[in-house]
């Protein structure tokens, strides 16, 4: 199992090589003079990494038709898509770290930085779940068509809550209502809540991945 | 417990194509030779004894192991080598290695390397940058190196110039016969078969049609020619009890004919003496001949 994981972040490394690179250029750019827009940076890294991953891990697969290559090694077919979700989970961490060792360079507040963990952390592992399960389900092509639906029909909504702001703006203002609403939302309890509740729901999306996955022969994998 | 393979009752339907094998199998330490034409069901046939395609119905069998509940074992015991040799075209030979070697208990670094020189491949060079004949060369290497009980090599000369095509058969031939192993070899080049086949196994549009040792079948199927003394009585071609009805597939000119025969023996060349046949003659075929006989007459 782990060398499948292996196997994915080595699959992957050019693309988080451009994704930290971008990360640590902004921390550089703007970690002194603007540290509110380094922030931003810093919010909108993980949810975009969660949407994009399943692209990126799953691409490689069907562009080099690879699943016929693993199908036939002796590995359970539920490990091959544990690996790609383990991949998520790892990513979305180090961000979270990055967060938690950045914030305070953000003139950010304990109980906002909490909050804002809280915040990326649950939306990143939601969004990677749906968007696993869509590509498990029709391919990369028919869930880059599917994942524009799902975002439009997420963002209208959000739009209308959050008055327009934009994606880092939206995370930014769901941390700052996260802080307001108790003490447990600010707190690493609130932090801890948030991951289980997103390990929970990319858990669920893992075991329904898996099924379609394991059910579906090479002939009639999207 | 001999069994090294086995298809019962395997039927596996697509739109416009349906595999239906009926009883299919082999026992260990011989080589079985798949042929066919392309599309005929051979890869289909091996990739439900990988598990890679679920059959509708049927029994399948692997090593006296049953798929798909013991797949696992099956695929540690099993050495298979894709129709398209498929890699992660970015990587290296050995890294690939690396990732391939940790499923397998068996794996034996010494006949890993022994491959390696064998087929001179690189460890440092990236699968993308492979010729296919060396793909195919990985993909044998990958597969030999954890010592398989069953190899199963799935149109592995395909795609492949002549040249390479030879140099690649020059190698499988002394790998089936460096130790007495067990093999099934697809391919819809049957000379490729015929050099190193025990057993052959011919598929057409999804069923097996032919299924026998090598020297049986090629003992039976003959060509035989002659002419006939009164070709307008004793031709047939109204199917009846005439001359096309003894043969596979027959060409007259003028009183001469000439066809292939499946069932040849004694009493069938008396058949055709009954028939007033003349200047008779008995011809060996290969599995081409046999191949493009049985097509004919399906068409």
């Amino acid at each position: 199992m782990w060398s499948l994981v292996y196997k994915e972040f080595v699959q992957i490394r050019t693309y988080l090589l451009q994704i930290f690179g971008f990360l640590t250029l902004a921390v550089i750019i703007f970690g002194r003079a603007t540290p509110a827009i380094m922030m931003s940076y810093l919010y909108v890294y993980p949810i975009v990494a969660g949407m994009t991953l399943p692209q990126i891990v799953f691409g490689v697969e069907e562009r080099g038709n690879t699943f016929t290559f693993l199908r036939a090694l002796p590995i359970r077919p539920r490990e091959i898509v544990a690996a790609k979700y383990l991949v998520t989970v790892g990513v979305t961490l180090v961000f979270a770290l990055l967060l938690a060792v950045l914030g305070p360079m953000g003139s950010v507040s304990g109980t906002a930085l909490m909050a804002a963990l809280s915040a990326v952390i649950l939306i990143s592992f939601a969004l990677a779940a749906v968007s696993y399960f869509l590509h498990f389900w029709l391919g990369v092509k028919s869930a880059r068509v599917a994942l524009l639906f799902v975002t439009f029909a997420a963002a209208i909504p959000v739009m209308f809550l959050f008055r327009g702001r934009s994606t880092g703006g939206t995370s930014a203002y769901l941390t700052m209502k996260l802080s307001e609403i108790g003490p447990l939302a600010g707190s690493p309890a609130g932090v801890a809540m948030a991951s289980g509740l997103g390990l929970g729901i990319l858990y669920i999306s893992y075991l329904a991945s898996a099924w379609l996955f394991t059910k579906r022969d090479l002939s009639r994998l999207p | 417990m001999n069994e090294a393979l086995g298809l019962t009752g395997v039927r596996k339907s697509y739109k416009g194509f349906t595999l239906d094998v009926k009883d299919l199998s082999m026992e260990r330490g011989y080589v079985m030779g798949l042929v066919g034409r392309n599309g005929a069901g051979k890869s289909t046939a091996i990739k439900i004894l990988m598990n890679l395609i679920y059959p509708d119905c049927g029994e399948v069998r692997v090593l006296g192991l049953k798929q798909p509940e013991q797949d696992m074992e099956i695929k540690r015991r099993v050495g298979y080598v894709s129709e398209e040799p498929v890699f992660y075209e970015e990587m290296t030979v050995g890294w690939m290695v690396r990732l391939v070697s940790r499923y397998y208990p068996t794996w034996d670094p010494a006949l890993y390397s022994g491959y390696l020189r064998k087929f001179s491949l690189d460890p440092h060079k990236k699968v993308k940058e492979l010729s296919r004949g060396m793909k195919v060369k990985l993909g044998l290497m990958l597969a030999l190196s954890h010592r398989p009980e069953l190899l199963i090599l799935d149109e592995p000369t395909s795609g492949v110039d002549p040249v390479v095509r030879h140099e690649l058969l020059g190698e499988i031939s002394d790998i089936i016969r460096d130790e007495k192993r067990t093999v099934l070899l697809s391919s819809h080049i049957t000379q490729d078969v015929e050099h190193v086949a025990d057993y052959v196994a011919i598929i057409d549009e999804g069923s097996v049609i032919e299924f026998a040792d090598k020297e049986s079948l090629l003992d039976r199927w003959k060509r035989v020619t002659g002419t006939l003394a009164n070709s307008a009585d004793s031709a047939g071609s109204d199917g009846g009890g005439g001359l096309s009805s003894l043969f596979k597939t027959v060409k007259m000119e003028g009183s001469a004919f000439a066809g292939i025969v499946r069932d040849f023996s004694d009493g069938w060349l008396s058949r055709l003496k009954a028939l007033g046949a003349g200047n008779i003659k008995v011809m060996n075929v290969d599995l081409d001949q046999i191949l493009v006989a049985l097509a004919k007459k399906e068409a």
